[in-house]
């Protein structure tokens, strides 16, 4: 088996989680498509030569900073729009982890889509502030272990338990209805 | 720093919630599976091992040209014009013919003042 065949197999593993966690972190359908896409090039251009232990934690790397690429240009947009009249004064204040929070009910896919309990959960997730979210859909949705994740989010695994803990907690008072 | 919760209920609870979470992840609806896979198809189009692989026929062909032309310059050019050792006797050359004239400009300026000498006295 050469080496396209061992990493074709492994985009084939993770495409569908890579696609579940870029969409419920944008909220978007296309966007998450669009960003799978990146961090797949990116990997078959940058790093097919890397051992293969080690395409995991780049591709989530990939993943998220695309993820964090596209939060950014989105909030950069609503500032630049803001400024024109009537253009979201209100939405000035908000923080970013509002905004990402807002991104799902943009997208009226993902709106009809939003008729259970995991969709609330999705829709929850969506508004946690940045480092959380990443911690939980990792280590949730993918399924990445600890020190996984810690690799992927190029930081302690101390601190990817802190993240994730936080993460559940938020989400349990958030969703308390559904959690129980 | 604070682990997941300690009580068993939320354990469970969450556990649920990840295999629910991962349930849709992998439940993906046909033309998405289908899209996914035609980006990996792309994807893997960009692989090293799928690139075409390059000749080496041209890079040869161009050096064999150059090697000719350089042959053909060289062949060409008259002994005087190659450039490298034969630049030194050239230049000697040159001095020797300058001073040669200097020598015959030397023997006609005497003529001439033996003419001047002459014909004054």
């Amino acid at each position: 088996m050469t080496q396209a065949d061992d990493m074709d197999r492994f985009l084939a593993t993770v495409e569908k989680r890579a696609y579940s966690v870029a969409r419920i972190s944008v909220g978007n359908s296309e966007d998450a498509l669009d960003i799978v896409q990146d961090a797949m090039f990116a990997l078959v251009r940058r790093y097919a030569a890397k051992p293969e232990e080690q395409w995991q934690p780049l591709f989530f790397r990939i993943l998220y900073n695309r993820i964090n690429d596209h939060h950014r240009r989105h909030a950069s947009q609503r500032r630049w729009f803001s400024w024109w009249p009537g253009g979201g004064e209100q939405e000035e204040a908000q923080s970013w982890e509002s905004l990402v929070a807002d991104g799902p009910t943009a997208d009226p896919a993902f709106q009809t889509a939003m008729d259970g309990s995991i969709d609330a959960l999705e829709h929850a997730v969506a508004g946690l502030p940045q480092r959380q979210q990443e911690a939980f859909l990792l280590r949730s949705v993918q399924g990445l272990n600890v020190a996984e994740t810690a690799a992927a989010m190029r930081c302690s695994e101390g601190s990817v338990k802190t993240h994730y803990s936080r993460a559940n907690k938020a989400l349990r008072e958030q969703l308390e209805d559904h959690w129980t | 720093m604070n682990e997941d919760p300690s009580d068993s209920d939320a354990q469970t609870q969450q556990e649920a919630v990840v295999r629910a979470m991962q349930a849709r992840a992998d439940d993906l609806d046909e033309l998405t599976a289908s899209r996914l896979a035609s980006i990996r198809r792309s994807a893997m189009a960009l692989h090293p091992e799928n690139q075409p692989k390059r000749s080496l026929w041209w890079p040869a062909m161009g050096a064999a040209s150059a090697a000719v032309v350089v042959v053909a310059v060289l062949l060409t050019l008259t002994p005087e014009q190659v450039p490298g050792e034969n630049q030194w006797p050239g230049d000697v050359e040159t001095l020797v013919l300058i001073q040669d004239l200097e020598v015959i400009e030397e023997l006609e300026f005497l003529a001439w003042l033996d003419e001047v000498e002459n014909g004054a006295g």
